[in-house]
């Protein structure tokens, strides 16, 4: 349902250079920087999926290391955070497959790609009662103001399972934090990236745990590091795989039976 | 279908939300390679197409293409021009400048000026010649042109911080229009010097352009380009295709936040003609005298005309 919007070719810096058109750049040394995601020699370059920026590794080293930094300074950039996430993140998106694709729901998942944004959201879900998942969904995203569609777009993840995996733990995000009770306040905040260090594994999560604990006050920290971290760890290792949840068929349940089926304890 | 390629693809299936990418592979040119370099640099494939970066487009949509662009980068641009050339861009203005030597009185041309860089060094070496009692017309006059409104505010916002606008000042008259190379909103033979800096490369017909500013110009008038240019010398070609392809959309990417302006920019500087074709295009346009001069060993050159 995009239109065909007027939009410059993304195209990949990996190019397919002719031997003979550059006699000094061997192809062994210049191979160390090709795209390591091609399974074809001539295909090399093609974006995958709408907005995909194939990158090779040197490439993603530069942009992890520079939304890094540029993250760190300004972190209303959620582009940045984005990248990094990205470019940090294939061992471990890798991973959550593999463990997704060990049940049947997480199978179901991976192969009808669900999304979920304002349109895909069930209409009736304002109508559901706070005690359903579903209606403390709702309340907690309109008490803020949020948008499922605010999630910004995968881009540099070189697969296209993988860029779904990494777009469904964006979107699945606000149901954690409905799930732990938690609001978004850094301290939550943080609280819930510890959670998902522990289920997901990306090195996104331990970073913004990490700065993101430092901009708190020591009282706050204090209480991060011994009442809310130990809990976020518990409660992400008892937990079934979150990434497996097909959240969109329990909006009616009740949100504690909801819970316990997943062996979720909130704060 | 090569007739039929044009660079907007890559569309989602609007059915349902399964399936969330497509997998409709983008159409590229024919052979689906694409090179750091290319030697048929200025000849697009039929006659109603051309090339936007190293993508083959209808040449009637080049010039929206290209605008999307700078309405994207026009806001950073002066810092991104910073960034990827290490603050080169601003020797080689300066001495773009400094070659040009405007003199008090001068009526002055500066296409896709944009942001104002050149016009900027023309005022200030102007105003620094101009005696105090002169007036408006021995001051002379900077019209500064660009077909991208966005590149243009953000000219003016400059001029307003330097207080140019103001009429108590005392450099030459500066002004902003928004028009085309291609059609120039200006009368013939009424311009003392026409300059163009990084921007010629970036117009769909530049023979036009050639012979728009050859009518502008005054006789004996003088043509100046500033662009970015073939560089010949081996290893330093390398490291500079090296750097351009992997590393200026990744600065374009941090700070930005627009990968694909970039990969158009470092593809639209592959297309352009090489220094001697380019001074024979100058030529055939009617200009006498035509030379160029490298600068950064090719990675820019001057061409005057």
């Amino acid at each position: 349902r995009k239109s065909t919007m007027l939009r410059p070719l993304i195209s990949s810096s990996r190019t397919t250079i002719c031997k003979a058109c550059l006699p000094l750049l061997s192809t062994r040394s210049y191979s160390l920087f090709s795209s390591s995601s091609s399974t074809s020699h001539d295909f090399d370059n093609r974006p995958l999926y709408e907005g995909h920026i194939p990158t090779n590794k040197l490439q993603k080293s530069v942009l992890a290391v520079g939304s890094a930094i540029l993250g760190f300074i300004d972190p209303t950039r959620a582009d940045l955070i984005a990248t990094l996430g990205e470019t940090t993140g294939s061992c471990a998106l890798k991973s959550i497959r593999e463990k997704m694709l060990q049940s049947p729901e997480g199978r179901q998942i991976l192969a009808s790609r669900p999304f979920i944004n304002m349109e895909t959201l069930p209409s009736h879900l304002k109508h559901l009662p706070p005690s359903t998942f579903g209606g403390s969904y709702y309340q907690f995203m309109s008490s803020h103001g949020y948008s499922p569609d605010e999630r910004p777009k995968v881009r540099m993840v070189d697969d296209e399972d993988l860029a779904y995996v990494m777009l469904r733990y964006r979107q699945v995000h606000d149901f954690w934090h409905v799930l732990a009770g938690m609001d978004t306040s850094v301290k939550e905040e943080v609280a819930v990236k510890w959670m998902e260090m522990v289920q997901t594994g990306l090195p996104m999560t331990m970073l913004s745990a990490v700065v993101g604990g430092l901009r708190l006050s020591i009282r706050d920290q204090i209480e991060l590091y011994t009442k809310m971290a130990p809990w976020a760890v518990r409660c992400g290792r008892q937990s079934t795989n979150l990434m497996s949840v097909l959240y969109e068929n329990h909006f009616e349940d009740d949100l504690v039976e909801f819970r316990k089926k997943l062996n979720f304890v909130p704060y | 279908r090569e007739g039929d390629i044009s660079y907007m693809m890559i569309r989602v299936a609007t059915s349902s939300s399964r399936s969330v990418f497509s997998l409709s592979r983008p159409l590229l040119l024919g052979n689906g390679r694409r090179f750091y370099t290319t030697s048929s640099s200025s000849t697009p494939p039929s006659s109603d197409q051309t090339h936007f970066g190293f993508q083959t487009v209808k040449t009637e949509d080049k010039e929206k293409l290209v605008g999307d662009v700078f309405h994207k980068v026009a806001n950073k641009y002066d810092v991104m021009n910073d960034v990827m050339s290490v603050g080169i861009h601003r020797l080689w203005k300066d001495s773009f400048v400094s070659t040009l030597n405007p003199v008090p009185g001068s009526v002055l041309l500066d296409v896709a000026g944009g942001t104002g860089d050149i016009a900027f060094r023309c005022y200030d070496k102007m105003s620094s010649l101009s005696p105090l009692s002169s007036s408006e017309t021995e001051r002379g006059k900077i019209t500064v042109l660009d077909i991208n409104p966005s590149m243009l505010a953000v000219g003016q916002d400059r001029a307003r911080q330097r207080n140019i606008l103001s009429s108590s000042s005392l450099g030459p008259k500066m002004e902003w229009v928004e028009g085309n190379a291609q059609k120039l909103p200006i009368e013939d033979e009424t311009i003392d010097a026409y300059t163009i800096a990084f921007g010629i490369r970036n117009c769909t017909d530049i023979p036009l352009v050639l012979r728009e500013a050859h009518r502008v110009l005054k006789k004996g008038g003088r043509f100046m380009c500033l662009e970015f240019s073939q560089v010949n010398l081996t290893g330093l070609r390398q490291l500079y295709d090296f750097y351009s392809f992997n590393l200026i959309p990744v600065w374009g990417h941090l700070i930005s936040n627009d990968y694909a302006s970039y990969q158009y920019l470092v593809e639209s500087i592959r297309k352009f003609p090489d220094q001697e074709t380019f001074k024979q295009m100058i030529t055939s346009a009617g200009f006498k005298l035509s030379s160029y001069e490298n600068y950064s060993y090719g990675i820019a050159a001057v061409h005057s005309g």
